[in-house]
């Protein structure tokens, strides 16, 4: 290195090519000389080596420049058939080779959002927008749920955490935005004749009080409940508003995702669940609690009560792309898609 | 008397059950997938190999799925095959039974019988947390190498045993050392029954769905490096069918897998029929 | 060159360990997250409690061990019979220029992914079990049709080459004693290969006690105990499949928990059918 800094600068600016009679290039204890770009060919060098030592036979320098080495020893392969012993060193070093080259791919990796798999349908909507819009940005979105997106969040396993439940306890140190806010629907079949239910009948349905469909005005069948997992943020948010101190019954159907959920309603006339309003479509039927019709418009207004926010939670202040995407998702363009799919976007003006 | 027309009957009673449980049960087995062949072929066009999913998978095509699943295989193979050769070649040439190649038979068959779900746990808690590769195609790859570990070793065992002992007689008394018998007479000749073991292995680990979800992620973008998540085929196809959010593209996704799956398992049998001795 | 060789070898046998160590590190690592969990719970709370409710920090898998064991035993209730019929079939009653189909046929469809099988009794068998015989249709009796079409290629494949690797004498003898062809396959030959039909059960079995997507597509995953086969259940690689997502801290280390038990009981299936297999050889 030394060498390098003590050369005269040239005049007339860097660009101006240097004709030089080639200098003896000193070379480190490995080998490798002080000018970075030639130390390939000794790479090389050592790749022959190998060749060599899997030939059996004593590597022979050619007294000439390394370039004309490699093209000897290049020449000296290509000349030989196809065997065995010439494509295990290959294999054995494209092995060593691939996993060394992409692990500094890994930093350029794009950002991950990971958590709740209610919000993960709407954040990839969003990043492919956002993807669409920036075409060199990769966003990998990924669900698990929102106690795992939060842990993802600390953890920094994830750039960005999804939740769709409030932060409790030691997260709220972390630093949480709400994208949306989304309200939680009990959905039934639609040929289901049931319309309107009150908060407490609702209870005793999912508690395991309620069995039959008879018990309700309707025919002798009984309920099918069907549920989310634990740990899952609708789970969690439903227990909270609806459930209150008791327990959704041991003996309900447990499906891992919210269009599991409709899907399973969707094709039992017996069923009865929950989803995100968002995704519900002509194949349930949300019905109203307490004569509360589960809108956009009864949430906005505050009659319908079983809301809870969609958070985008982060390990501390949020830089570069995730920053970026954040102020994208947070943009009127970006809550107009969230509006047409059926969240409540909470940008006011939406142009 | 009584005696053999009894006997008689019951032969042709019992005859007649064991035809109509077979083949009913055979046809059931061939309807389940001639169903979804039937709703699935019509979605395939090119267009749909070629597009990558949109919507979450509502629109589009599979490519981003068919990309994964082939970089997924890829890293499998390329970890897995010489692990799973240099196995076989140790065992069927550098020892005999003893002790110790009785423990490593052990091994790989207890491998064999591991439930999926568990190499997804392991996969999950070794390579994505401890390892902190993340949910990428080298987690998945890693550990779907695991599980292919034992067919390759098994069926790379049977080609070996397969070449005569003869062979490797001349080799050493023309002055061959033992690696080079090994690499230049043992192992071209007993080179199509190693494919076909990595051929079958591939039919696997296409349709792998467990292990995979919790390895390599769900995401539906196309991989940039191999810490990418990705989404294969099978993992789409399940994706699709439990959210319900297309039966359209599930179908098709379920046929494309159907005839992928069929074809690499047709080749494979082909080549065993031809190239490997099969020895009860 | 000597050294060259030794090292070559030593090379090999530290590849030929690998599946031995992938082995060693698979129950290293389950064990470590799973086993703290049954300490703290108490092994007997643990594998005999009723209630599983990680919110509360209950954590039995009782019904799951339950769960597991009606959804394998429906699936061998249906699998043995008809396993066996497909066997003596194409060994003995076959057609020869059928037989060229249909054994290929049979190897194919047990590659066949398991999340088809799956995606079929969730379209076709649940809603015809629910509109006929009652219950949500996600039950343990969808799970068994479903695992007994997975097992039957396992139970077949084996069994067929347990019954074609007994000498021919067996089978000469006894007709040559006067007995018909179906005395001589009920009486003679499947006795004679019973231990390699067993042991194709048994491996049947341990495939599916460790099937887990198409469950969780069919079996409805409620953590009740199940009391009757039209009941909605979770097997223990449901459980693990459906919540592992989620899962965090002792939660999570429950499901690894449930892991161990789960490999417990496949392993203790594996080593019975390798040595009721080994045995046959000799």
């Amino acid at each position: 290195m030394d060498n390098r800094n003590k050369e005269p600068r040239p005049k007339g600016g860097a660009l101006r090519p240097k004709f030089k009679d080639p200098k003896p290039r000193s070379r480190n204890k490995f080998g490798m000389t002080e000018r970075p770009e030639a130390n390939h060919r000794v790479m090389l060098n050592l790749f022959q080596h190998l060749i060599y030592f899997f030939r059996f036979q004593q590597p022979t320098f050619h007294p000439c420049r390394q370039g004309v080495v490699l093209r000897c020893g290049l020449n000296k392969i290509s000349n030989v058939k196809f065997q065995m012993s010439k494509i295990l060193p290959w294999f054995l070093t494209i092995l060593l080779v691939i996993p060394s080259s992409v692990g500094c791919q890994r930093s350029k990796a794009g950002i991950t959002v990971a958590g709740s798999t209610s919000v993960e349908p709407f954040a990839e909507l969003l990043a492919e927008e956002y993807m669409s819009r920036h075409p060199e940005s990769h966003i990998y979105v990924q669900g698990g749920g929102s106690t795992a997106g939060i842990e993802a969040a600390i953890s920094r396993a994830a750039n960005i955490g999804m939740s769709s439940r409030n932060l409790i306890g030691d997260e709220k140190k972390l630093y949480a935005v709400t994208i949306a806010k989304d309200a939680i629907a009990v959905i039934v079949h639609p040929s289901c004749p049931l319309e309107d239910l009150p908060l407490g009948r609702i209870r005793e349905i999912f508690s395991g009080k309620i069995t039959n469909w008879k018990e309700l005005g309707g025919s002798n069948h009984p309920i099918d409940i069907v549920t989310r997992e634990e740990g899952s943020g609708t789970r969690e948010s439903f227990q909270k508003f609806v459930m209150g101190k008791e327990d959704i019954s041991l003996g309900a159907l447990v499906q891992d995702s919210n269009g599991a959920v409709r899907q399973v309603i969707s094709s039992d006339p017996n069923a009865i669940g929950y989803i995100s309003l968002g995704l519900v479509n002509d194949r349930v039927k949300a019905i109203r609690i307490s004569n509360v019709r589960p809108n956009l418009t009864n949430v906005n207004n505050g009659k319908y009560t079983l809301v809870r926010p969609f958070l985008f939670v982060f390990s501390g202040e949020p830089i570069g792309e995730a920053r970026l995407f954040l102020e994208f998702v947070l943009s009127p363009p970006a809550q107009k898609l969230l509006l047409k799919e059926g969240l409540v976007p909470v940008v006011e003006k939406l142009g | 008397m009584i005696f053999k027309r009894a006997r008689y009957w019951t032969q042709r009673i019992a005859k007649f059950f064991i035809w109509i449980a077979a083949l009913s049960t055979i046809a059931l087995m061939i309807l389940i997938l001639f169903q979804i062949l039937k709703e699935g072929l019509p979605v395939l066009h090119l267009q749909f190999f070629l597009e990558s999913p949109k919507e979450m998978g509502r629109e589009g095509g599979i490519f981003s799925t068919i990309i994964g699943t082939a970089a997924l295989t890829l890293v499998a193979i390329v970890v897995g095959a010489p692990l799973g050769v240099g196995t076989a070649i140790f065992l069927r040439e550098y020892t005999r039974e003893s002790k110790m190649s009785r423990m490593i038979r052990f091994g790989t068959d207890c491998l064999a019988g591991v439930p999926s779900i568990i190499f997804g746990l392991f996969g999950f808690v070794f390579f994505v947390i401890r390892l902190n590769l993340g949910w990428s195609i080298l987690s998945g790859g890693l550990t779907l190498a695991a599980m292919i570990l034992p067919t390759v070793i098994s069926t790379a065992e049977e080609s070996i045993k397969a070449i005569p002992y003869s062979y490797r007689e001349v080799s050493y008394s023309l002055g061959g050392t033992k690696w080079q018998t090994i690499t230049r007479v043992v192992l071209p000749g007993a080179l199509p029954g190693i494919f076909t073991g990595i051929l079958l292995s591939v039919g696997r680990s296409i349709g792998e769905t467990a292990a995979v979800i919790l390895t390599a992620g769900s995401s539906l973008v196309m991989p940039t490096s191999l810490f990418s998540p990705i989404r294969t085929m099978s993992v789409h196809f399940y994706i699709l069918a439990r959210e319900g959010i297309s039966m359209k593209m599930a179908y098709g996704t379920g046929a494309a897998l159907i005839l992928l799956v069929l074809m690499v398992n047709i080749i494979a049998q082909w080549s065993i029929n031809r190239y490997v001795r099969h020895r009860t | 060159m000597d050294l060259q060789e030794k090292i070559i070898e030593k090379g090999l046998l530290l590849i030929a360990f690998s599946s031995i160590f992938i082995l060693a590190l698979i129950t290293f690592f389950i064990f470590e997250e799973g086993i703290p969990l049954i300490l703290k719970v108490g092994p007997k709370l643990f594998l005999l409690g009723e209630k599983w409710i990680p919110s509360k920090g209950l954590f039995g898998i009782f019904p799951m061990i339950v769960s597991s064991f009606w959804v394998t035993f429906g699936s061998l209730l249906l699998g043995i019979p008809l396993g066996l019929a497909c066997t003596i079939f194409l060994s003995e009653l076959i057609p020869p220029s059928l037989g060229t189909l249909f054994r290929p046929a049979i190897q194919l469809l047990a590659a066949i992914p398991s999340v088809i099988y799956g995606f079929w009794g969730l379209v076709v068998l649940v809603p015809l079990i629910r509109n006929h015989l009652g219950g949500p249709g996600l039950s343990i009796l969808a799970g068994s049709l479903v695992l007994s079409f997975m097992i039957l290629p396992t139970i077949i494949t084996i069994s067929e080459d347990a019954l074609k690797a007994l000498p021919p004498s067996y089978k000469a003898g006894a007709l040559a004693l006067g007995a018909t062809h179906w005395q001589t396959i009920w009486r003679v030959l499947i006795p004679a290969a019973r231990s390699g039909i067993v042991a194709s059960i048994i491996l049947g079995m341990g495939r599916a006690i460790g099937e887990t997507m198409a469950m969780i597509m069919i079996l409805g995953n409620a953590v009740k105990m199940p009391t009757s086969f039209l009941d909605s259940a979770r097997t223990l690689t449901t459980n693990i499949g459906i919540e592992m997502g989620y899962a965090s801290g002792d939660h999570r280390q429950a499901l690894f928990a449930t892991g161990i038990i789960l490999f417990f009981i496949i392993m203790a299936l594996n080593t019975l059918a390798i040595f009721l297999s080994r045995r046959r050889a000799h």
